[in-house]
């Protein structure tokens, strides 16, 4: 048993290999393709006269050849060397370091919201099939499948912070008063919550409710939508069936029997999901400036700062590559008929 | 009998049949829309900037006094000319290199499979975002950079498609009567996979219009001046904290009412065109 | 003395979008204490929806109306749901035809062995104890390495181990009455006949009555005591199984056998059934179901309500004109 699924994610891996090699030769490719010279993309400062760019271009191998250029490029990446950035003057990896706390507690509390909607809606629509809370569950998925987050985002802040005046202002992690805590692990209500600061635990939670509403309602209608299907598959299924025949208690059918299985399917869109709110939803960043390493990479992007946009597409594609990765292991290490594919 | 089933075939395709008749509908008015709007798009009036719906302004006047009505109307010629020409390119190369790569099998498709696989390895917007740097910040690079995220779903489409069909009967007829390639994937393999490849299409369109109004939103692609929603709703988002509501809610509900329609014109068609796979 | 289970005049009709179902008309089934009978039919007659409307699992578009269902004596139509529970599994079991899919593929099978069990046991059970009275019913019926075979998932076992897990399944509880769907009809034939024998000679040795579904006549006169015809949702024949099987009295019944090639010595013998089952959604179905393929139809079988005849004590037939 211990053996095989050991066996399973190595052989996940190598299947990954090509991928992420084919992630790397991508934004290779990428950073020469963009207009502007690479020299200058990765020079510290715009204000850097004719010598310096040349001596730079020769540090970073520009002068050799493509092959040559590209080996360099794989040993940097080796190192967590992504350059340095124009616009902060700092070494790309910092500032992403920096940013990164910022997206993932967003991107939990977006998760968990959107999961908190749409789990419980998709288990009672499809045990109450057709009633008026499949009804429901269908409008909620078509509003969710074509409402862009920003335009979410707009709408929560004219009612709750305009109109309502419950919600603070949306810009940011906390309003621009309260003194943060000390960085400590950069998760904004674990450091205040490490100093005994409560008070600003519970604004950095309230600032946090309507970004991560904005990013949460995109995923709802494919989580809803899968967790419908799957449950309506389980309860459908031949097991379901013998197990009331057999006078299984009702609860047990539906925690031990049908949600489990139900489940499987859910799971590869849950990491869908998960990895989306990490690294591609900077949309609802710039919309609250909220500073995470999506609303970074897109500032860097208009402002012409090509360094930081090429680590931020290969970590967000690696981060992608991975989690598929998770859930197939995760996948197969709950479902005994999963074999190996491919 | 009937009357029960009828009804329900009915209350399922009526909301179909409403999609894609509001769906003609913004067509035309993407057609027609910019000569019949009251107001130019761009004029500027700036002694009445901000103003709230009225009689002569039906949905208010913008920061720079121009009309939103007009604006509205206007962008949506942009919008779906942008996600039209975006998906018929993905879907006429994904279609077909899928095809090709389904039907001849070997080493290109496993050369093409694996470059799919590295597509689908990018996030969808992440991708759009740094083909559009890539190729330029302008419409023509959205469309190009919206084709390119889109072709993975046609060429996977079409190539299960197509091997699936190469071992069924009526193809190997085909090849045996002494059709080429090109015209046993053309003639044969292409027809029949059409019905799923049309739902594709709808769904796309919507993902299309959203990702050209996403990339405007944090300023790729289109560019201000000119009108188009996710701009608009960009240009609106301070207002809104200040309550001229008006700026964002018409552009925002004009892209969320296409984006839906699409959608629900898409999962109608799937149910029809797959009865086994109702949702 | 009570039968064990008797059904009188069970009907059954579906609500569905394409209108009502008449699934079931007026079936009467009755199984004496330690007896095994076999109800048989084609696909699509309503042998296993009669299965099922005895354990309530038709669905909440299923409407049932019956004289009486009654379980030794005592009708299960008046039971609530939450008593109806402690009939399931507990005094009558259930085997299905696919025991792989019918068995929970993400839970060990002795986990899904001892949660019956547990469901049903008078006081708290202790995991260990239901674990240890499953492995003692799986030993009981010859699976060897019991404790083993308890770890693995379904998709880890043969579908035959799987109907034998299910047979173990249906005897934990020491049930009055098993109900076998096509228990064996997913397996190979050398399977079949081990199956078959393990869940037979369980059920004599114990004294549990059989109701045996199945489409495979052979099989149903090799091991049942009599024999239940069904066709179209109508009870047609109920008699030994010997006699059934033998000379059958419905031309329904001599259709089917003559269809088989069981013991026939030319091909010419065999004769394919004539015609289709009736669209049960018809209203206006003829009042035996049968009237349409029958060779000796006369006008009063389509409008008559037909009468069910005694030719013996233990052999009915419901028709007009029986063969002889």
């Amino acid at each position: 048993m211990k053996y095989r699924t050991l066996r399973l994610i190595l052989w996940r891996l190598l299947m990954a290999l090509p991928i992420l090699f084919g992630v790397i030769v991508v934004t290779f490719v990428l950073i020469r393709a963009l207009p502007g010279d690479p020299a200058i993309a990765y020079a510290s400062g715009p204000s850097m006269d004719q010598e310096d760019i040349e001596a730079i271009r020769r540090a970073m191998g520009l002068d050799k050849s493509v092959f040559q250029q590209f080996l360099i490029y794989l040993s940097n990446i080796a190192h967590l060397n992504f350059g340095t950035s124009m616009i902060t003057g700092q070494p790309v990896l910092q500032d992403f370091a920096e940013r990164l706390p910022a997206t993932i507690e967003l991107a939990i509390v977006a998760f968990a919201m959107s999961l908190i909607v749409a789990l419980p809606v998709g288990v009672l629509a499809a045990v109450y099939r057709d009633s008026w809370i499949d009804q429901l569950s269908r409008v909620i998925t078509s509003i969710s499948a074509a409402m862009p987050g920003f335009f979410f985002g707009l709408i929560l802040i004219f009612i709750f912070y305009f109109v309502l005046s419950l919600a603070p202002e949306p810009i940011g992690r906390l309003s621009g008063w309260t003194i943060a805590p000390p960085t400590v692990t950069g998760f904004m209500t674990i450091d205040a919550a490490l100093i005994g600061d409560w008070e600003v635990v519970r604004e950095a939670i309230v600032k946090m409710l309507m970004p991560a509403a904005s990013m949460a309602i995109f995923a709802v209608a494919p989580l809803m939508r899968m967790m419908r299907g799957g449950m309506i598959d389980a309860l459908d299924s031949d097991y379901i069936k013998a197990a009331r025949a057999y006078g299984v208690p009702g609860w047990k059918i539906l925690l031990q029997y049908a949600l489990p299985n139900a489940m499987l399917p859910v799971l590869a869109t849950m990491g869908m999901v998960l990895s989306t709110m990490l690294g591609a939803n900077i949309m609802i960043e710039k919309l609250f400036a909220w500073p995470g390493i999506g609303s970074y990479s897109v500032n860097a992007l208009i402002g012409v700062d090509y360094a930081p946009v090429q680590a931020f597409v290969l970590i967000v594609a690696v981060l992608f590559v991975l989690m598929t990765l998770a859930i197939d292991i995760l996948s197969a290490a709950i479902d005994p008929r999963y074999k190996l594919k491919g | 009998m009937t009357g029960s089933l009828l009804l329900y075939h009915l209350r399922r395709n009526t909301a179909t049949a409403l999609a894609a008749v509001i769906i003609v509908g913004l067509f035309l008015v993407a057609l027609l829309g910019p000569a019949l709007v009251p107001y130019d798009p761009l004029a500027t009036e700036m002694q009445n900037v901000l103003a709230p719906p009225s009689a002569a302004h039906w949905f208010g006047t913008d920061q720079l006094g121009r009309d939103i009505f007009s604006r509205v109307i206007v962008a949506t010629r942009l919008d779906f000319a942008i996600a039209v020409a975006a998906v018929a390119i993905s879907a006429l190369a994904g279609i077909t290199v899928g095809a090709m790569s389904g039907y001849v099998g070997g080493w290109f498709d496993g050369v093409m499979s694996r470059v799919v696989d590295v597509m689908m390895a990018f996030p969808l917007f992440v991708a759009a975002m740094a083909l559009v740097a890539v190729f330029g910040n302008s419409v023509q690079s959205v469309v190009l950079a919206t084709s390119i995220i889109n072709f993975p779903f046609y060429f996977r489409l079409a190539r299960i498609e197509a091997a699936a069909r190469r071992e069924i009967g009526y193809v190997e007829a085909a090849i045996i009567n002494g059709n080429s390639t090109g015209s046993v994937i053309f003639r044969f393999l292409l027809p029949n996979s059409l019905p799923p490849v049309i739902v594709q299409i709808s769904l796309n369109l919507g993902w299309a219009i959203l990702n050209t109004s996403g990339l405007a939103f944090i300023g790729l692609g289109v560019a201000p001046p000119t009108p188009e929603w996710g701009i608009m709703i960009q240009e609106g988002a301070s207002m809104m904290m200040s309550g001229e509501w008006w700026t964002v809610l018409f552009p925002g509900l004009a892209l969320v009412l296409s984006v839906f329609c699409f959608s629900l014109l898409g999962d109608g068609l799937r149910d029809i065109a797959d009865p086994r796979r109702r949702s | 003395m009570n039968a064990m289970l008797d059904i009188r005049d069970l009907t059954l009709e579906f609500e569905t979008p394409g209108g009502l179902v008449h699934a079931l008309d007026r079936v009467n089934l009755s199984v004496e204490r330690g007896e095994c009978v076999a109800l048989v039919g084609e696909s699509g007659s309503g042998k296993s929806i009669t299965g099922m409307s005895i354990l309530r699992l038709n669905g909440a578009n299923a409407r049932i109306a019956a004289d009486q269902i009654a379980l030794d004596g005592g009708d299960l139509q008046g039971l609530s749901d939450r008593a109806f529970q402690t009939v399931r599994g507990r005094r009558i079991a259930m085997i299905f035809q696919n025991a792989k899919s019918a068995l929970n593929p993400l839970r060990k099978v002795g986990d899904t062995l001892t949660d019956i069990l547990r469901a049903h046991a008078p006081e708290k059970l202790t995991r260990r104890a239901a674990r240890a009275r499953v492995q003692e019913v799986l030993e009981q019926i010859g699976i060897h390495q019991a404790e083993d075979r308890m770890l693995a998932y379904p998709a880890e076992l043969s579908g035959g181990m799987c109907q034998r897990i299910m047979i173990a399944a249906a005897l934990v509880c020491e049930p009055e009455l098993i109900i076998a769907d096509e228990p064996t009809s997913a397996l190979d034939v050398t399977t079949q006949a081990k199956v078959m024998d393990l869940l037979m000679s369980a059920c004599r040795t114990r004294g549990v009555a059989v109701l045996f579904i199945t489409h495979d006549l052979a099989l149903a006169s090799a091991y049942c005591d009599r024999a239940v015809v069904m066709h179209a949702g109508q009870m047609l024949e109920d008699g030994p199984a010997d006699e059934v099987f033998v000379r059958p009295r419905h031309p329904y019944s001599r259709m089917l056998l003559d269809s088989m090639p069981y013991g026939k010595d030319a091909a010419e013998e065999l004769k394919p059934m004539g015609g289709n089952l009736p669209d049960l959604r018809r209203d206006d179905l003829p009042s035996c179901r049968f009237a349409d393929r029958c060779p000796r139809v006369q006008p009063c079988c389509r409008t008559a309500a037909v009468p069910q005849t005694a030719l013996r004590d233990d052999h009915t037939v419901r028709c007009f004109f029986p063969h002889d």
